[in-house]
């Protein structure tokens, strides 16, 4: 039987950004089943759940401006874990703020993208997200 | 009046770090359809990558990095290249034939931001290479840029 496709884990509090995601997959044939943590603690708890050990995502794309922890903890948190440093994780904003884009890198983000206004434009921004690391050697 | 750029080789987008002239010439045909057009710069090996941004007004968008190079290799040039401020944070995504597993993971220990298979049909190349320079030049936002001068060991 082949190995089902790993998750992709999106990282979003808000519900209509989730289903907007949701739909671009779906649009670009983006077929790993996509889990959502509707913030960093969820995500955390989500990722070191026994369950998930088993069909780890590789994947993680995480909204900067969250309430209770923001990305950027979330990512300190994530490249301290030794168990999920490795996971190749993408950062959605809605304002580009040039502090922020250091400190990411600095925690090896693969890639900062700023959301863009109209639906259309975000759908595509998702889905060649996804489809980009579908063509990439994951680590 | 004279242009301090002239100075210095000029800054461009994009560093391609390729030694098979081939594989050169399938990339320039897929740069050179894009609009708005992209600047690049030719290293032919990892000591030729070192010369070429030690004296870069300011470092590329993305370094996209062979692993079979001959005098320094693609592996050695990655380390050098997170050693040096200038370009610690620079995407670096490797791009190569080497499918091998261990080249994977010590490129992803060495800092590379992505790894990706060399497709062998020209379609399909092509293709790629398209999605990789809409992830890294045309969406991601690249980090601010530098002022201090690079002073690079090469």
């Amino acid at each position: 039987m082949p190995k089902p496709k790993p998750p992709i884990l999106l990282v979003e509090d808000d519900e209509v950004d989730v289903m907007m995601v949701q739909r671009a997959f779906t649009r670009h044939a983006v077929t790993n089943p996509l889990l959502v943590a509707a913030s960093g603690d969820e995500a955390l708890q989500l990722l070191h759940d026994p369950e998930q050990q088993r069909n780890l995502p590789r994947l993680v794309l995480f909204d900067l401006n969250m309430p209770r922890m923001d990305g950027i903890t979330f990512l300190q948190r994530l490249r301290a874990d030794p168990l999920l440093q490795s996971i190749v994780a993408v950062a959605i904003t809605s304002s580009n703020q040039e502090r922020d884009r250091l400190t990411l890198f600095r925690h090896h983000v693969a890639g900062y993208f700023v959301k863009p206004v109209s639906y259309e434009a975000q759908q595509e921004l998702f889905g060649t997200i996804a489809r980009y690391w579908m063509l990439s050697q994951l680590p | 009046m004279m242009r301090l750029e002239s100075l210095w080789m000029r800054a461009v987008t994009l560093l391609l770090v390729e030694d098979d002239v081939d594989d050169e010439a399938l990339m320039v045909r897929v740069l050179a359809r894009r609009q708005p057009a992209l600047t690049y710069h030719v290293a032919r090996n990892g000591r030729d990558a070192l010369a070429y941004l030690a004296q870069a007004p300011s470092p590329p968008q993305l370094i996209l990095l062979d692993l079979q190079l001959p005098r320094l290799g693609g592996l050695e040039l990655l380390q050098a290249l997170r050693l040096e401020p200038a370009t610690r944070l620079t995407p670096v995504v490797v791009f190569t034939s080497s499918t091998d597993r261990t080249d994977v993971v010590t490129a992803y220990d060495l800092g590379a931001n992505s790894y990706i298979f060399k497709p062998v049909e020209f379609q399909h190349f092509s293709s790629v290479l398209e999605q990789l320079l809409n992830y890294w030049v045309e969406l991601n936002q690249p980090l601010p840029p530098r002022t201090d001068h690079l002073r690079y060991l090469s």
